[in-house]
């Protein structure tokens, strides 16, 4: 078999990988165990939520996938933050988890270049630096330009409930284990992460009658941009809470506790502690609280948010059972932790690409991240890149100025990570500028240009970025004054009334006031509430998106000088022999990527701008 | 500038002295230290760390001059690079001979302050500290160097440590409920976050108030004496300076020009500005000395009025106050009081010291008053930092105003005080000097001197 790129795994940077390559007109094959598992939601059964909302909206604006696929999916819609400004809103979805599995492998069976087949990869074959193909566990070889490998927890993955220990993947899904010495025989190096899943509970056994409801929001919002209206019937959650006797028996069962009896090695994520870690790190909490959320229309499985756990499954039930309304509950799946080789992200470029072995791009969990939308984010950047190299284009990279997919594939490259990485709106210092709302013109004519977004997607983009400047424009020039029509009209809707003439565009800038259709603000039937709000918040927050973008534009006179990928850092004196060596890992590809990556001092960054001069001078 | 190779200068003020130090520093220090050194059982081959050797510096040829040298290890050192300081006679002649000589062998001459700023670009001082090195070295007064001394030790660096961690708690909590906003997480209330910026921001502006009296401290107070003819100003000034600086008569109008004197006055340098009288009634040269008299009161940073206790209060002295009144920092003075006091002071103004320039009685107080204009503007206790330097002050102006926009914007958007704090950390790097431009560390290292 020959392809001009193979995608090894189906999950959520697999199917982006396999989708953006197969679109942008190279033959593509998605490897993956069995067609069933394609688009899998291991955990919980949600997309979205501050910063990993932004991502969603960002691979929509691209051309990718999972904003539609939620939309089309969910079972509850929600805005976050919607009591904070627009900059840090976020939408979340609770997923109909067999229905986003089920929409997604029909959009990616219908992609043309694209087939999916199923089998288990057993090592990477590369020639000369560069990767050639993979060969599959039933002898066979697929030959390729280029691989993307979306492993997620796969590599030499191993579950833990209580002392019990079994290889596997995820929950009833063998690791692989032949994978990871193939990459190490090509020099990449590993290191190890744990993450976790709560029990699955059966719907019928939960008494929901005094259960405090979480409704989703009426209208339902839309992550994308270019899809229909979401118009679905809703499902509510629940809200229940732990008590001191919950907490008691989770103690009890410390003994038996894989995370405290030493057993489980991997660096679990600080920011989605297990409920025995909240135990331990909060122990003057005497309550925290669980979220359960239905995981399908179709199935009885309830995922309770909150208490991922890798305690012994007798205990996980007895701990359940002391929350109000799970006095009889019967649990379908135990909760477990799994235990992963992940390959510090540092080995690669910002495009994902692995600098040891040319064409050979990793996405996912194999980084060292978690998150769908994260995963997601890295899946498409990887596979447009690979695409790209194939056909013999410049490589795309996503700058921190401009999406928080480049804010994550960043911090990954020249940072690396610790621990299981998940994005935060707070890892982004343009978060101001970088909002869900405006993901579309931010990215749009990337992905257009390059061929991943349709014209009509684009050409509609473009059409609502001059309808929202022009509404913008006429609210500069229309003015309102302390008269009394307009005095009366005002406060018969509770605005505010000016002390002088102002024009609009400053009266918005006022945070009692919102722009409403009809009184003062004119007729604005012309225009979607979407468009409405998108010119009011840039009004609203002009001060700050313009500090914002005077500091982007001050940076980014350091931040774009560029080092040459292979230049030699070892022979630079006055550079400490440990920043000499975290150079020449990284490999810096601006001066900006060089300046964060940690232990750079200020004497540090002279040294290399004054060695770059000479080296410069002398070529 | 390469901060990779090995300097060297003459450390010592130049002219003629007990000991002149020529400091060397980077990775040949040592090398080329040994190579010019004749230890008296030998050449040193292996200087050791913090101790002082005898010997010679030597040519080749023959000694040039008899040295104590002292070798520093890194880090161990102030600019945490291998440092050698040889300390020779103090001669003009030996010492260049032996820079040549040091140069001759590997080094390269230093820059201005080149020395300081491998300091800080080694990391061993923040720019604020570094900026105490300059004017510890330039104060002029006692207590110039005190508050240099203090900067440089970094206890200006620690006020400003002690707000970045409050505003990082303050943003921790602004960012966990943004980031975290159904996840069950317990907050700051947007009171506690108010009034934690609250706190900051009065620590700021009581640094960014200390800066009126610092800059006296760092570039001197000027103070003009102001008064009628023959209230004494030219004895005043005398006393104060304790020597007979200006002519004194008993003839009103023998000031004709400014006289201009500098004095410590209790740990603070004060130029004293004497000025002529100002006569109600002036002839064509006295006219022009009160012109100038004016001018002079104008542009100094603190006047002081003088009055005669033994004459009746006239429309002269009304002109005195009003003139004297004009300066944000003043003091009035009646003179006189071992005569018979004639004078009515107007009760609405400030009420007046009272001394006696002929009998010396009251001075001490006077000048302890002049002293406090520099330190009673500082509004906190002895042990408070005080900001002398401009740089400074503006940093903490705009922090100040971030923190007050922060604020107000927590009610708002919490995400919007987070973007406050945010530009308030910011210009905390700027004075620390963990962010910087080429431009400011020019600016700043360009006040140095060679060999610091």
């Amino acid at each position: 078999m020959d392809f001009d790129i193979v995608v090894i795994g189906g999950g959520h940077a697999g199917c982006e990988a396999a989708h953006a390559a197969a679109r942008l007109g190279c033959s593509t094959a998605m490897l993956i165990t069995s067609r069933a598992s394609i688009a899998r939601m291991s955990c919980n059964p949600a997309v979205g939520g501050p910063g990993k909302s932004q991502i969603v909206r960002e691979i929509d604006a691209l051309g990718g996938l999972m904003a539609r696929v939620t939309d089309e999916t969910g079972l509850q819609y929600r805005t976050l933050n919607s009591s904070k400004g627009p900059a840090v809103r976020a939408y979340r979805v609770q997923s109909d988890t067999a229905e986003y599995e089920s929409v997604m492998r029909g959009k990616l069976e219908k992609v043309n270049n694209l087939s999916i087949i199923e089998g288990s990869a057993v090592s990477i074959e590369a020639d000369g630096g560069w990767a050639t193909g993979v060969a599959l566990e039933d002898g066979t070889t697929i030959s390729a330009r280029a691989v993307v490998v979306c492993t997620g927890t796969f590599l030499n993955g191993l579950l833990h409930t209580g002392l019990v220990q079994t290889p596997g993947g995820r929950y009833g899904e063998a690791p692989s284990s032949r994978l990871p010495e193939s990459l190490k025989r090509l020099g990449i190096t590993f290191g190890r992460l744990k993450t976790g899943t709560p029990p699955r509970l059966d719907k019928n056994t939960i008494d929901f009658s005094a259960l405090e409801r979480q409704e989703g929001d009426s209208p339902p919002p839309s992550f994308s941009y270019f899809g229909p209206a979401v118009e679905r019937e809703q499902l509510p959650c629940h809200l229940i809470h732990t008590n001191h006797k919950t907490h008691e028996i989770i103690r009890a069962a410390f003994g038996r506790s894989p995370l405290y009896t030493g057993l489980i090695k991997g660096v679990g994520p600080r920011y989605c502690p297990s409920i025995e870690d909240k135990v331990v790190r909060f122990p003057k909490r005497v309550s925290h609280h669980v979220f359960l959320e239905p995981v399908s229309r179709i199935s009885d499985e309830i995922y309770p948010n909150g208490i991922s756990t890798s305690l012994p499954l007798d205990t996980q039930e007895a701990f359940l059972r002391t929350m109000s309304g799970l006095e009889e509950v019967r649990i379908l799946k135990a909760g477990y932790a799994v235990e992963y080789d992940f390959a510090p992200p540092t080995q690669l470029y910002p495009t994902l690409e692995t600098k040891l072995v040319a064409g050979l791009y990793f996405a996912g969990q194999i980084n060292g991240t978690s998150g769908y939308e994260e995963a997601a984010g890295q899946g498409l950047l990887a596979g447009i890149n690979a695409a790209r190299k194939v056909k013999r284009e410049g490589a795309v990279i996503l700058k921190r100025s401009e999406s928080f997919i480049g804010v994550m594939v960043d911090d990954l490259t020249t940072l690396g990570t610790e621990e299981p990485y998940r994005i935060f709106t707070s890892r982004a210092e343009h978060r101001l500028v970088l909002r869900q709302d405006n993901a579309d013109t931010r990215l749009c004519g990337l992905g257009h240009s390059i061929g991943l977004l349709p014209e009509g997607d684009y050409n509609a983009t473009m059409a609502k970025r001059e309808k929202i400047a022009s509404l913008m424009e006429s609210l500069k020039n229309v003015y309102i004054g302390p008269i009394p029509a307009t005095r009366a009209k005002l406060e018969s809707c509770g605005l505010p009334v000016p002390e002088e003439s102002i024009p609009l565009w400053q009266y918005i800038k006022r945070p009692d006031v919102s722009i409403q259709s009809g009184t003062v603000f004119g007729d604005l039937a012309a225009f979607s509430p979407d468009e409405i709000g998108r010119a009011e918040i840039e009004i609203k927050y002009e001060g700050y998106i313009e500090r914002q973008r005077r500091w982007i534009g001050q940076l980014s006179r350091i931040e774009n000088i560029p080092l040459e990928e292979n230049m030699d850092y070892s022979d630079i004196s006055g550079l400490s022999i440990e920043l000499r060596q975290k150079l020449g890992e990284v490999r810096p590809l601006t001066f900006g990527q060089a300046s964060r990556i940690p232990g750079m001092t200020p004497a540090a960054l002279a040294i290399l701008t004054i060695t770059l001069k000479t080296r410069a001078r002398r070529n | 500038m390469d901060i990779s190779d090995t300097i060297a200068a003459i450390a010592t003020p130049v002219g003629e002295g007990g000991l002149g130090i020529i400091r060397v520093s980077g990775p040949d220090a040592r090398r080329v230290a040994s190579s010019l050194f004749r230890h008296s059982a030998g050449k040193l081959d292996e200087l050791q760390s913090h101790r002082m050797y005898y010997g010679t510096i030597n040519d080749g040829q023959s000694a040039v001059d008899e040295v104590c040298l002292t070798f520093m290890k890194a880090p161990k050192s102030y600019t945490k690079e291998d440092t050698v300081e040889i300390s020779c006679h103090g001669s003009p002649a030996v010492l260049r001979a032996v820079l040549k000589l040091v140069i001759g062998a590997g080094a390269r001459m230093a820059e201005p302050g080149e020395f300081t700023k491998r300091s800080f670009l080694n990391g061993r001082i923040d720019l604020s500290q570094a900026e105490g090195v300059i004017d510890l070295i330039k104060s002029r007064s006692e207590g110039a160097a005190r508050a240099a001394y203090n900067l440089m030790e970094g206890g200006l660096s620690s006020r400003i440590d002690a707000v970045r961690q409050k505003l990082v708690w303050v943003q921790s909590h602004l960012e966990a409920s943004i980031d975290f906003p159904d996840e069950d997480f317990q907050t700051a209330t947007d009171e506690e976050l108010v009034q934690a910026l609250g706190e900051a921001v009065s620590r700021m502006e009581r640094l960014i108030k200390s800066y009126d009296g610092g800059r006296f401290l760092k570039h001197g107070l000027a103070l003009a004496i102001i008064g009628k003819p023959n209230v004494g100003k030219s004895s005043l000034l005398n006393a104060l300076l304790e020597e007979e600086r200006a002519i004194v008569t008993h003839h009103p109008g023998t000031t004709r020009d400014l006289i201009r004197a500098e004095a410590e006055l209790a740990g603070i340098r004060v130029e004293l500005v004497d000025t002529a009288g100002l006569n109600p009634a002036p002839c064509e040269i006295e006219a022009e000395g009160i012109r100038r008299s004016l001018k002079a009161a104008e542009t100094a940073d603190a006047v002081l009025g003088l009055f005669d206790g033994s004459r009746p209060w006239e429309d002269a002295d009304t002109r005195v106050l009003e003139e004297m009144g004009k300066s944000p920092f003043h003091i009035a003075v009646i003179n006189k009081t071992d005569l018979t006091q004639m004078l009515e002071w107007p009760s609405s103004s400030t009420p007046p010291v009272c001394v006696s320039v002929k009998e010396g009685s009251g001075l001490g107080e006077l000048v302890s008053l002049i002293a406090s204009l520099s330190k009673n503007v500082t509004t906190g206790g002895d042990d408070e930092p005080i900001v002398t330097r401009l740089r400074h002050r503006e940093i903490f102006l705009r922090i100040a105003a971030d923190l007050k926009r922060a604020a107000e914007e927590v009610g708002i958007g919490r995400e919007l005080a987070s973007s406050a704090v945010w530009d308030a950390l910011e210009e905390i790097k700027r004075f620390t000097g963990e962010s910087y431009t080429e431009e400011v560390l020019e600016a700043i290292f360009s006040e140095f001197c060679v060999g610091k």
